[in-house]
């Protein structure tokens, strides 16, 4: 069995007066893509976003529970989030590169961090693009601005981004859902890829996609995890009918 | 993970700290910022309060330079008494300071007559108003140099503070010193120096400092000396030392609604309806170029507006006044009759109705202009003699170069783009299928707009009305220069006005710091602040929750 | 039978009597509007047109336009330029802009990310907004009692008591002026950046947060570069706002003909306490206060168009830079 990465005990999050996350339980191998199923608002962006904390900032966002990375509860006083936000990269839905130009979109990250050095700048965005497989595209137009980039470009310039402050853990928000079928396909491949050295959490609605690069697969449903486990036995041999239904589309 | 460099621990320290000082820095900032916007305007309500404090009289047990003091007995106090001039006044009376009025003790009370000079009727004297003391023999009154205020004595040693104007007792208090053998007032009346049978003294500091305001000179009509019947006046200041300042915010008050209320009726039909067209039936086009057009109105400082409204605009008014009505009122009746005959005319001709086009309407609309205005010219001549000033003049109504017709049009023209705007995008925010469905269901484009946009968009035209409504009551340079500024309590469409807001710019720099005129004022601009603050708040709601209805389609 | 089906409509010839009545309107608006400018612009220009026709009638035309802005009033203000209205005009709207900017944009910035966002915070933002409708002349009186009487009396009496009674800052000037201005557009300028910082899209912020980023580091170098544009619109609509106004300055500082420059070379070069000419006011006084008889009709036009021009230039500025930025984003909103 792979080495436990992310812990998830009795995380329950309340937004207002609504539940969106309840009493989940999960536990997240190393290494390995886990994909997250499940339809539009059962709190599959929220769990991620609890993650790495994004969830901190929003007005009347309750959290109960404990997450631990690494055997480290994140929820605990005077942890550094954004040291966590270091460590847990996440791409969004719709690719949102800053209104720069390429490679300070890349080197964001670093200068925060307070790398001023140039040529370690360089190095770690050429590397981080050729990760993201961007450089070969991109690297004679590294001052152009990231915005004329075509959307799967921008995706992948994002991935890049996250990959240059050296994350472990990498989050991925329906990462293809506003892509053409080539560029998810590409996105797609860049998962495989990189789940040698990182932790993949995704997100998607795409079953195929979910069936495709994941190698365990949670289903949430109304905030609940239904079901988890090894993505081809989900996928094959469902236990619960919600599950089987939502996976052939019988979802009501 | 191999890094090429180091990720220093402190340096992670230094920007969680500098993010800690630049957020507590920027709440502390604002929240000051805040906090003295909110304190600004309780100051200015702050400065109001000495209005209200009651008056008092002081014992002033320390030491006073005497000799720094003139000060006048009560036989000092004037040359001649009242009952001198006066026979049918009893011995006891007094003047007040100014030789204006007279207060009497009578078996019922005290009295105050006024000295009508201006007319010579058969009673000279008018009954102003009365005062209850419990004791009325053997009183012995005072007036106070430098005010309308005077004090009584009775036997019993209770001294009594009144105020002639407000018709006010300010304050009583027990004399230190019974018997008195003298009272004696300071020139500046503001100290009193008692003198008892056995030649011991005591002072008494008067203090009241605003004893001429009350809220009720504010707002009611109030006998003044030198007036036959009671009345709303604003008069602050005059000539003489013996000026009795009248406080009545009526004049103003209606000043500033009369001109709101004309510009509105003059803009609100205006501004609607051209809201109205521009958001339901121009193309996206031209609505683009139409709509920052008509708002740059709203970028003409208004003492522009106010100079061409007082120098050009009213001269031309009261030179080619029927015109100007006319077109003002006929226009509208015209359109609608020309429209239906040029319908029928190129029905009969194209066999279809007209499309609505901006160019066509201009030249229908031009041509409108130009006979209304020559019909206004027709209707002068034939009906009022060929000057309708005159013949106003002759029907008994003033008419002033200045006058609420020239404010109604150019306040008018300033608030209407902001009625404009706000009304454009109330209706522009009503969702397109709303309108799509009623047309679905037979309504014509017309009655799509009325019975389905408008009433959906009513609240945001109602705010938008109110804004308007209370930009045009704080307006003040084009009051300033076109109203004539005389404070007159009249709703005549030709007769001037001064309003809260002009008169706020004419008379605040000249009225003295701490002085009852210039508290009046400050109040005068607390209520004109709490007007359109509680105006404007109300149409943000209004607007706020309109938009929050339809931000789900 | 069939006469019967031809369905009549009798509304639809009101109706459009109704839909050329409002197109009128609209158009009457929009007539007005152009009436006035051509108005001024004619009566304007004419001032400066030479009366006599000689050869190098263009050339004298634009000397008389540069004349009248570079030299002073002569006569009573009714000849000459209007070179010091323009200068304090100019003077106390830059000044103002140094005490507003700041203070809005920081408050905005509260109001709009930091601030807890609830019924209290909503009440004090429709507060603020609403500043902006109070009455002008009512921040007047405030300037006149807060900032002259009782700020500039006790500067007085703290630092200039050699010179009392004869007030040295507790009287209207140029300061007090600029302060009354910055309090009566900080709305102006609040409402713009709070536009602009809520036109940022959320994605910008999270993926600049999920990147390590502290709060502060977010807003410095993602949200207020891409919040600049809307900024600059609020501040230029603040300047084209107090650059019309006229109301409140007459209270606490502006007059009719002031000896000297706000600003000349003597220490220290700023004089905060003079009182300062005001294009406004210039035509106010001009127009109102003249003596009968005298005809300033001309020079009162010209000063308006100067006026009228300056306002309008900036007011075309802040719409075009609205515009772009609407542009900018507008791409972004709709891939979302």
């Amino acid at each position: 069995m792979t080495p436990l990465k992310i812990e998830i005990e009795n995380l329950s999050l309340k937004f207002a007066d609504r539940q969106v996350l309840n009493q989940i339980n999960l536990n997240i191998p190393a290494n390995q893509v886990t994909a997250f199923i499940g339809a539009s608002g059962c709190g599959k962006s929220t769990l991620l976003k609890c993650i790495n904390r994004l969830n901190d900032l929003k007005p009347q966002c309750n959290i109960e529970g404990a997450i631990r990375i690494d055997h480290e509860d994140i929820y605990q006083k005077n942890y550094d989030v954004t040291e966590l936000r270091r460590k847990v990269g996440m791409v969004f839905q719709v690719p949102n590169p800053f209104p720069t130009s390429i490679y300070e979109n890349v080197v964001f990250g670093l200068k925060l961090l307070g790398v001023r050095k140039r040529h370690h700048l360089h190095e770690a965005a050429e590397k981080s693009l050729r990760q993201a497989a961007l450089w070969d595209e991109v690297k004679d137009q590294l001052n152009q601005n990231a915005l004329q980039l075509s959307g799967g470009q921008q995706q992948r310039l994002v991935i890049a981004r996250a990959l240059a402050v050296e994350p472990n853990i990498l989050m991925l928000d329906e990462p293809a859902s506003a892509l053409d079928p080539i560029s998810t396909l590409k996105i797609e491949e860049l998962i495989t890829e990189l789940k040698q050295t990182y932790t993949i959490l995704l997100v998607t609605h795409n079953m195929h996609q979910a069936a495709r690069v994941s190698d365990f697969t949670a289903f949430l449903d109304q905030g609940r995890i239904m079901e988890t486990g090894h993505t081809r036995d989900i996928f094959t041999n469902p236990r619960h009918k919600a599950t089987e239904d939502y996976i052939t589309g019988r979802y009501a | 993970m191999n890094q090429g460099y180091a990720i220093s621990p402190s340096y992670q320290r230094y920007r969680r700290i500098k993010d800690l000082l630049f957020r507590q820095f920027i709440r502390l900032a604002a929240v000051s910022v805040l906090l003295a916007l909110v304190s600004l305007f309780v100051f200015l309500f702050w400065e109001t309060l000495p209005l209200f404090r009651s008056a008092k009289l002081v014992d002033q047990t320390s030491e006073i330079q005497v000799q720094d003091i003139t000060l006048l007995s009560e036989a000092e106090q004037t040359t001649l008494s009242p009952h001198q001039a006066y026979p049918q006044i009893s011995a006891g009376s007094i003047w007040l300071h100014g030789d204006r009025s007279i207060i009497e003790p009578t078996p019922t009370g005290l009295i105050q007559w006024l000295v009508d000079s201006s007319h010579q009727t058969e009673s000279p004297l008018i009954l102003a108003r009365s005062f209850n003391h419990a004791r009325l023999d053997e009183l012995r009154l005072v007036a106070i140099p430098g005010s309308k205020g005077f004090i009584s004595f009775d036997p019993n040693g209770l001294i009594t503070l009144y105020h002639a104007t407000t018709g006010r007792i300010l304050a009583r208090t027990q004399s230190p010193i019974n018997p008195l053998h003298a009272v004696e007032v300071s020139s500046l009346g503001d100290l009193l120096k008692l003198t008892g049978e056995s030649g011991q003294t005591q002072w008494l500091q008067i203090n009241a400092p605003h004893a001429e305001f009350s809220w009720s000179t504010l707002w009611r009509p109030w006998l003044y000396e030198g007036h036959q019947q009671a009345d709303f006046i604003w008069q602050t200041t005059a000539n003489t030392d013996r000026f009795e300042p009248k406080f009545s915010f009526v004049p103003l008050s209606i000043g500033t609604f009369k001109a709101a209320f004309y510009a509105l009726v003059f803009a609100i039909p205006l501004a609607i309806l051209a809201a109205i067209y521009t958001a339901c039936f121009l193309p996206e086009s031209t609505r683009a170029w139409i709509k920052p057009a008509v708002e740059l109105a709203e970028a003409f400082p208004t003492v522009v507006l106010g100079f061409i409204a007082g120098m050009l605009l009213a001269p031309l008014i009261e030179l080619h006044l029927a015109r100007v009505l006319s077109l003002l009122m006929l226009t509208p009746l015209l359109l609608m009759l020309f429209y239906t005959l040029f319908h029928r005319f190129f029905i009969h001709l194209k066999g279809r109705p007209p499309t609505p086009s901006l160019l066509l309407m201009l030249m229908l609309l031009l041509v409108t202009l130009l006979i209304s205005g020559g019909l206004g010219q027709q209707i002068e001549a034939l009906f009022f003699q060929g000057d309708l000033v005159e013949w106003l003049n002759q029907q008994g109504i003033d008419y002033r170069q200045r006058n609420g017709l020239v404010i109604g049009l150019v306040m008018g023209f300033a608030i209407m783009p902001v009625i404009f705007s706000l009304a454009e995008d109330a209706l522009i925010s009503v969702p397109e299928s709303l309108r799509q469905g009623a047309m679905a269901l037979g309504a014509s484009p017309w009655q799509a707009v009325v019975k389905v946009m408008l009433p959906t968009a009513a609240a945001g035209i109602f705010a938008a009305i109110m804004i308007g409504f209370g930009r045009a009551l704080g307006e003040t340079m084009i009051l300033l220069m076109a109203s004539g500024n005389s404070p007159v309590s009249d709703f005549s469409l030709f007769e001037g006005m001064r309003s809260l807001a002009a008169n706020l710019a004419i008379e605040a720099p000249e009225a003295m710091q701490g002085s009852t005129h210039y508290r009046v004022l400050i109040l005068s601009a607390t209520l004109l602040f709490m007007l359109t603050f509680l105006m404007n708040t109300l149409a943000a709601l209004v607007r706020e929750n309109l938009y929050r209805r339809y931000r789900r389609y | 039978m069939l006469k019967n089906l031809v369905v009549k409509k009798p509304q639809t010839t009101q109706d459009q009597r109704w839909l050329w009545l409002s197109g009128s309107m609209l158009l009457i608006c929009l007539l007005l509007v152009a009436a006035l400018l051509f108005l001024i612009g004619v009566k304007g220009l004419s001032y400066f047109w030479p009366s006599d026709h000689t050869e190098g009638v263009w050339k004298s035309f634009f000397q008389n336009i540069g004349f009248f802005l570079t030299q002073a009033p002569m006569d009573h203000n009714q000849s000459g330029g209007i070179f010091p209205a323009l200068f304090g005009t100019v003077t106390m709207v830059l000044l103002m802009t140094l005490f507003v900017t700041p203070i809005g944009v920081l408050s905005a910035v509260y109001l709009s990310e930091f601030a807890t966002q609830n019924s209290f915070t909503r009440l004090l933002r429709i507060a603020i907004y609403n500043l902006a409708g109070v009455p002008s002349i009512v921040f007047g009186v405030f300037g006149l009692i807060f900032f002259v009487y009782i700020l500039g009396g006790s500067i007085d009496q703290l630092f200039f008591s050699d010179n009392l009674p004869t007030p040295t800052y507790g009287t209207p000037g140029l300061i007090w002026v600029s302060l009354t201005l910055a309090l009566l557009t900080l709305p102006v300028v609040i409402v713009a950046t709070e536009e602009g910082l809520s036109r940022i899209p959320e994605n910008y912020r999270s993926g600049c947060l999920a990147l390590g980023a502290t709060q502060s580091e977010m807003l410095w170098k993602v949200v207020l570069p891409l919040t600049t544009p809307a900024m600059l619109t609020g501040v230029i609509l603040a300047i084209a706002r107090a650059a019309g106004e006229v109301a409140p300055l007459m209270l606490v500082g502006v007059v009719r003909s002031a000896p000297e420059l706000p600003i000349d070379s003597t220490f220290p070069f700023l004089h905060l306490d003079r009182n300062v000419m005001h294009l406004g006011y210039h035509i106010f006084d001009l127009g109102m206060q003249s003596p009968v008889g005298s005809d300033v009709m001309p020079i009162v036009f010209a000063a308006s168009l100067v006026l009228i021009t300056l306002v309008l230039m900036l007011n075309l500025t802040a719409i075009i830079i609205r515009q772009g930025l609407r542009r900018r984003f507008h791409q972004y909103s709709q891939q979302q």
